[in-house]
C-alpha cells in the first residue's frame, strides 16, 4: 500500500512526518544487492523501533510489523511481516522492474487497541488513542531503489548523431520525436563530429555537445509527458531515478552534470593529457 | 524471441511508412534480414497463439487471456515489461490476430497509424498492461493468477465481464495489485450480480472502496471482515446511485 505524504490520521502515528510521538523513532535502512542476470534483488538491513509501548504490542502479537513493498511497473503491492531488527528479504526472480518502494509499518492487529505510549502528544484525547485491526500505528520514511537493466543503459545508446542538410553549419538542432534523441547537424559538422567521437579528445563533446543537449532533454521531460512512450524517455527516467534526480524540480544544470559525471572535469583531464 | 533495439526503434519510427504492411502485408522480409530473433531463456509453443479469438467479446477475451497466459507461462513480470518481446509477437507470430482485433479495414491513414502505435507497441506501463494486443492478455492472466492462484479463470470471468470493469478495477493498481483486497472485490462481484450489470454502480462501488478503505492494512484482515466491508461499500454505492434528487 502506498500512503500519500499528505495523509493524516485521526489517531497517533509514530512517524517523522506526523511528530505525534515526540522524539521516538521508527526507522528502516536497507541495502539492495541486485543480480541482474537472474533478475533478482536482495534487501538487507534493519528496521528499528524505539518506543517501548509499541515494541511490546508487536511482541505480544497485538500489532504486526513489516514492510510494504510496491513496484507499480510489475503490479506488485504486498505486505511482508518482519519483527523489528535485522531484515533480509529476497525479491525473488522476476518480480520487480523500475522503481521499487519499500516502507516499514506497524499495524494494529486487535480491535479496541489502546495506544498508551508516554511519548504521544498530549493534544490527542483518550478516545483518539484507540485503534482497530488494520489501522497504522507507525511508519518509516519511504525507501526507493531502481531495479533492472534500464538504469545501466549507457546514455550514448539513446543519442543518435544525424546528418541534416537544412541545419546551418556549426550549429546543432535536437529532435525528440523518435525513439532515440536525434542531434541534427549539417554535413561538415557531421563529418567532424563523427571523426572526433573516435579520438581521445572525444570527451570534449561531453561538455560542448551533450551537456546542453541533456539539459534540453530534461527540460522537455519536465514540461510535458508527450514523450513518455519514447525509448529515450524510459532510459532517462530510469537513470534519473537511480541517481536520485528529481526531474520535475531542481536545477537542470546540476542534474545534467550529474548524469554526465561532471563533464567539465573530463574536459580538464583531456587538456592535462594533451599538455603531457 | 525478441527484436533487437535498433529494429524496435525503426519499427516505431517508421509506422507511417509501413502502413501497407500493417493493413494487409507482413514483415517477413525484414524479419529474415535483420536482428529479429534474439532468443529468450525459455521455449514457448507460439503456434498455439494461432487459436486467438478476434471478436473482442468478453468470452473471447477470457479465452485469449488464458491461452496467452498458458503459452507464455514462463514469462515473469520483469520480462513481461520488455517492449521488444511484444513487438516481435505483434509483428510476426500474431500479426494477423493483432490486425483483425485492433485495426479496421476502412481506417484513414492517421487513425491507422495511431491504432498501430497504441496496439502494436508496449513502451510504457499502461501501454503494456492495457493496450498492446498481446501483452494486455498476458497481464490479464497474470493479475487474475495473483488474485486466485488456483483458478485464474474465476477471476478473469468477473474482471473481464465488461470493458469498464477492467478499467475501474485493473487500472486501479492501488486496489487490484493488493491480492487480499483484490480478492475481496472479486468475491463481491461474484456475490452481487448488480455490480456486474451496472456500469455506474460498479464505478461508484470502486470509488467507495477507495474512499472508505484509505489507510487500512487489509492484508491483516480476515476474508470475513473484508466481505463485510465490501457489503457496506456495495450498499453505500447502491444508495448513492439510486437516490433521486430532491426538489
Amino acid at each position: 500500500m502506498r500512503i500519500k505524504p499528505t495523509a493524516s490520521f485521526p489517531h497517533p502515528v509514530l512517524a517523522e512526518s506526523t511528530g505525534d510521538y515526540a522524539d521516538r523513532k521508527f526507522q528502516l535502512s536497507l541495502d539492495v544487492q541486485e543480480d541482474l542476470g537472474a533478475a533478482q534483488a536482495m534487501l538487507d538491513g534493519s528496521m528499528t523501533l524505539d518506543d517501548p509501548f509499541i515494541s511490546a504490542l508487536v511482541s505480544a502479537g497485538h500489532a504486526k510489523a513489516g514492510l510494504m513493498i510496491t513496484c507499480q511497473e510489475t503490479y506488485l503491492d504486498t505486505f511482508e511481516e518482519f519483527y523489528p531488527g535485522n531484515i533480509q528479504f529476497d525479491l525473488s526472480s522476476g518480480k520487480v522492474r523500475g522503481t521499487v518502494i519499500v516502507r516499514g509499518v506497524v499495524v494494529s492487529a486487535k480491535d479496541g487497541l489502546e495506544l498508551k505510549s508516554g511519548a504521544i502528544n498530549s493534544e490527542f484525547p483518550p478516545e483518539a488513542r484507540v485503534v482497530q485491526t488494520g489501522d497504522i500505528i507507525a511508519l518509516t520514511e519511504e525507501l526507493r531503489f531502481e531495479a533492472g537493466l534500464e538504469k545501466l543503459a549507457p546514455l550514448e545508446s539513446i543519442f543518435r548523431l544525424k546528418l541534416h542538410e537544412d541545419v546551418a553549419e556549426g550549429v546543432f538542432k535536437i529532435d525528440l520525436e523518435n525513439e532515440a534523441i536525434e542531434i541534427l547537424v549539417a554535413p561538415g559538422l557531421h563529418g567532424f563530429l563523427s571523426l572526433l567521437r573516435r579520438q581521445p579528445m572525444k570527451d570534449t563533446l561531453l561538455s560542448s555537445l551533450f551537456l546542453p543537449v541533456v539539459m534540453s532533454v530534461l527540460d522537455a521531460m519536465r514540461s510535458e509527458d508527450a514523450y513518455a512512450d519514447r525509448r529515450w524517455y524510459g532510459v532517462m527516467s530510469a537513470r534519473c531515478n537511480a541517481e536520485g534526480i528529481d526531474i520535475k524540480n531542481g536545477e537542470l544544470a546540476d542534474a545534467a552534470q550529474k548524469l554526465l559525471d561532471a563533464p567539465l572535469g573530463s574536459l580538464h583531464r583531456v587538456f592535462e593529457r594533451v599538455s603531457g | 524471441m525478441y527484436v533487437g533495439q535498433q529494429v524496435a526503434d525503426e519499427l516505431k519510427n517508421d509506422v507511417s511508412e509501413n502502413l501497407t504492411r500493417y493493413r494487409a502485408g507482413d514483415f517477413l522480409d525484414l524479419e529474415a534480414a535483420g536482428d529479429w530473433r534474439i532468443p529468450l531463456s525459455f521455449d514457448a509453443d507460439l503456434d498455439r497463439l494461432g487459436g486467438l479469438i478476434t471478436d473482442g467479446g468478453p468470452e473471447g477475451e477470457i479465452k485469449n487471456s488464458l491461452l496467452v497466459g498458458d503459452v507464455l507461462s514462463r514469462l515473469t513480470p520483469t520480462l513481461a515489461r520488455e517492449n521488444r518481446i511484444w513487438i516481435r509477437l505483434s509483428h510476426v507470430e500474431c500479426l494477423e490476430y493483432s490486425r483483425k482485433r485492433w485495426l479496421q479495414v476502412d481506417m484513414e491513414d492517421d487513425a491507422l497509424a495511431d491504432a498501430v502505435s497504441k496496439h502494436f507497441f508496449a513502451p510504457t506501463l499502461t501501454a503494456c498492461r492495457d493496450d498492446h494486443a498481446l501483452s494486455r492478455l498476458w497481464w490479464n492472466h497474470c493479475i487474475a493468477r495473483q488474485l486466485v492462484p488456483d483458478a485464474p479463470e474465476q477471476a478473469l470471468k468477473v474482471i473481464l465481464a465488461r470493458a469498464d470493469i477492467r478499467l475501474n478495477f485493473v487500472e486501479r493498481p492501488g486496489i487490484a495489485a493488493r491480492p487480499t483486497l483484490g480478492r475481496g472485490i472479486v468475491r463481491a462481484l461474484e456475490k452481487n450480480p448488480a455490480l456486474l450489470a451496472g456500469e455506474r454502480l460498479f464505478q461508484m462501488f470502486m470509488k467507495t472502496v477507495n474512499l472508505r478503505g484509505a489507510g487500512i492494512m487489509f492484508e491483516i484482515w480476515g476474508d470475513n471482515r473484508i466481505d463485510q466491508f465490501m457489503d457496506a461499500c456495495f450498499k453505500e454505492a447502491r444508495t448513492a446511485t439510486t437516490q433521486k434528487p430532491t426538489t
